[in-house]
C-alpha cells in the first residue's frame, strides 16, 4: 500500500496540478488582488486604479491583456490629472471590469483551448 | 486504497495526450481537406486568394508588377555587404543562407528557445559585432525577402526535437486560446470559420499561413513579417498585440509552421 502510494504520488501530484489543485500554492499576480479590486468599488478612483493596474499586469504576464483595459486606465489617469474625479472613477471601474474579464478568460482558456483542436 | 486507485484511473483517462506534432499536422490537414474538398492543400499558400476567384484575378494582375521586387533586390545587396570585421551573413548559415527558409523556425537545444529567421539574422550580426536590426524595420524586411526568394519552391521541413515539444505546445495553445474582448482564438477565424466572410474579407486557412513571408501589404505600404500580421490579428479582437519576436510569437510561429510542413514556400508575396 505504502509503496503503491509513494510510487504513484508523483503521478497523482502531476495529475492534480493539471486540474488546478496544485496552483493554489503559487501566487498569481492578477488573482491575488482580485478580491481587493472587487472591494475597491467603493474606494477612491486612485485606489481602484491601483488595484486595476495590478490585475492588468497579471493579464499581460499571461499574454492575455485587453486593449480596452489599457485604454480605460489611460482615460482614468488623464481625468485624475485634470481633477475630474467622477470621470476618473467611471473609467477606472470600466478598466477594472475588463481587467477582471481578461484574467478570467486567461484562466478558463488555459484548459478550454484543448476542446478546439481538430 | 480502492478510492485512490479509482481516482488514478479517472485522472489518467482524462490526462491530455502527450504532444504528437505529426498527428496534429495530419489532423490539421484533414480538417481543411474536408472543409474545402475541391481545393488542393497546396493552393492554400495563396491564402484568401485560393478561396475566391474574383479576388484571385485582381491579385494576379497585381502580381504582374510585384510590389516586393525592390525589397528582394535591396535585400540581395544588403545580404552581400561585408560586416566591419570582413565577415558576412553567409558565414552564419548553411548553404551560405540561400534556399534555407524551409528549415525555419527551429528549436535551438543549447539556447532552449525557438529561433526564427529574423532572430538568426540578428544573432549573426551580434556575433560579428554589428548592432541588431529593428524587427519591424525595412532592412529586416528586405533581408528576409531576399532569403525567402531564394527558398521559393522548397517545402517546409520543420522538426520538433523532444526538447522543443514544450515550445511547440505553447504555440499550439496560443493558436487555440480565445483572446481579447471579442473572445476569439486564431482557430475561431482561420479554422472553424475558414472560407467565411469577415466584413469584406474571406478568412484564409492556416495551412497556408507560413509560406509567403515577408509580405508586401498595400495596407501597410511596406513589406512586413509574419509577427506583424499576428499583432494585427490579435488587435482586431481587442487583445493587446505582443512584441515582434517575443517568445510567445516565436512559439506560435513554430507551431504554425510545423502545421505547414510539406507546403511549398512562395515568399515574398503581396496582399491587399
Ligand atoms: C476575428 C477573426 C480573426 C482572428 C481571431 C485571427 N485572424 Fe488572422 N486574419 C483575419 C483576417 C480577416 C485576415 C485577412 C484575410 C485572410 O487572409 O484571412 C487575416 C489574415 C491572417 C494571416 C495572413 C494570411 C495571408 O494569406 O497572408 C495570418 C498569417 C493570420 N491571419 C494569422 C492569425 C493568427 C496566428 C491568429 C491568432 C493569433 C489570427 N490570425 C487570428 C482574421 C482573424
Amino acid at each position: 500500500m505504502i509503496t503503491i502510494v509513494s510510487r504513484y504520488s508523483l503521478h497523482l501530484c502531476l495529475v492534480l496540478s493539471l486540474f488546478g489543485c496544485g496552483e493554489s500554492n503559487s501566487v498569481k499576480p492578477g488573482e491575488a488582488t482580485l478580491a481587493k479590486a472587487d472591494a475597491a468599488a467603493s474606494d477612491s478612483p486612485e485606489v481602484i486604479l491601483f488595484a486595476t493596474k495590478s490585475l492588468y499586469n497579471g493579464a499581460k504576464q499571461k499574454d492575455h491583456a485587453w486593449i480596452a483595459t489599457s485604454r480605460e486606465i489611460a482615460v482614468a489617469e488623464k481625468a485624475l490629472e485634470a481633477g475630474d474625479l467622477a470621470a476618473a472613477r467611471q473609467a477606472a471601474l470600466r478598466a477594472q471590469l475588463t481587467a477582471q474579464a481578461s484574467l478570467a478568460q486567461a484562466n478558463l482558456e488555459s484548459q478550454a483551448w484543448r476542446t478546439r483542436v481538430p | 486504497m480502492k478510492i485512490l486507485v479509482a481516482l488514478l484511473v479517472v485522472f489518467s483517462v482524462t490526462l491530455p495526450a502527450l504532444a504528437d506534432p505529426e498527428a496534429d499536422r495530419l489532423a490539421f490537414a484533414e480538417f481543411y481537406l474536408s472543409r474545402f474538398p475541391s481545393i488542393e492543400l497546396q493552393a492554400h499558400k495563396d491564402g484568401a486568394y485560393a478561396l475566391d476567384q474574383a479576388k484571385r484575378e485582381q491579385w494576379l494582375e497585381m502580381e504582374d508588377f510585384p510590389p516586393y521586387e525592390i525589397a528582394v533586390d535591396e535585400g540581395e545587396l544588403l545580404y552581400a555587404r561585408a560586416f566591419d570585421n570582413g565577415e558576412s551573413y553567409a558565414a552564419c548559415f548553411d548553404q551560405g543562407g540561400l534556399g534555407i527558409k524551409q528549415n525555419y523556425p527551429y528549436f535551438d537545444i543549447e539556447r532552449s528557445e525557438v529561433i526564427t529567421l529574423e532572430m538568426a539574422l540578428n544573432l549573426c550580426r551580434e556575433k560579428h559585432g554589428e548592432a541588431p536590426l529593428d524587427y519591424a524595420g525595412e532592412l529586416m524586411g528586405n533581408l528576409t525577402a531576399y532569403m525567402a526568394y531564394t527558398s521559393r519552391g522548397n517545402k517546409f521541413a520543420i522538426t520538433v526535437p523532444p526538447e522543443g515539444l514544450s515550445a511547440y505546445e505553447a504555440g499550439k495553445q496560443f493558436f487555440y486560446e480565445r483572446r481579447g474582448q471579442l473572445n476569439f482564438a486564431c482557430s475561431s477565424c482561420h479554422l472553424q470559420s475558414a472560407g467565411g466572410m469577415l466584413r469584406a474579407e474571406i478568412l484564409s486557412a492556416s495551412i497556408g499561413h507560413a509560406t509567403h513571408w515577408p509580405t508586401y501589404r498595400f495596407k501597410w505600404e511596406q513589406i512586413g513579417g509574419l509577427h506583424k500580421r499576428f499583432i494585427e490579428c490579435n488587435e482586431q479582437v481587442g487583445a493587446e498585440g505582443l512584441a515582434q519576436q517575443s517568445p510567445a510569437y516565436r512559439n506560435l510561429e513554430y507551431f504554425l509552421t510545423y502545421m505547414n510542413n510539406g507546403m511549398t514556400l512562395n515568399g515574398p508575396a503581396s496582399r491587399k
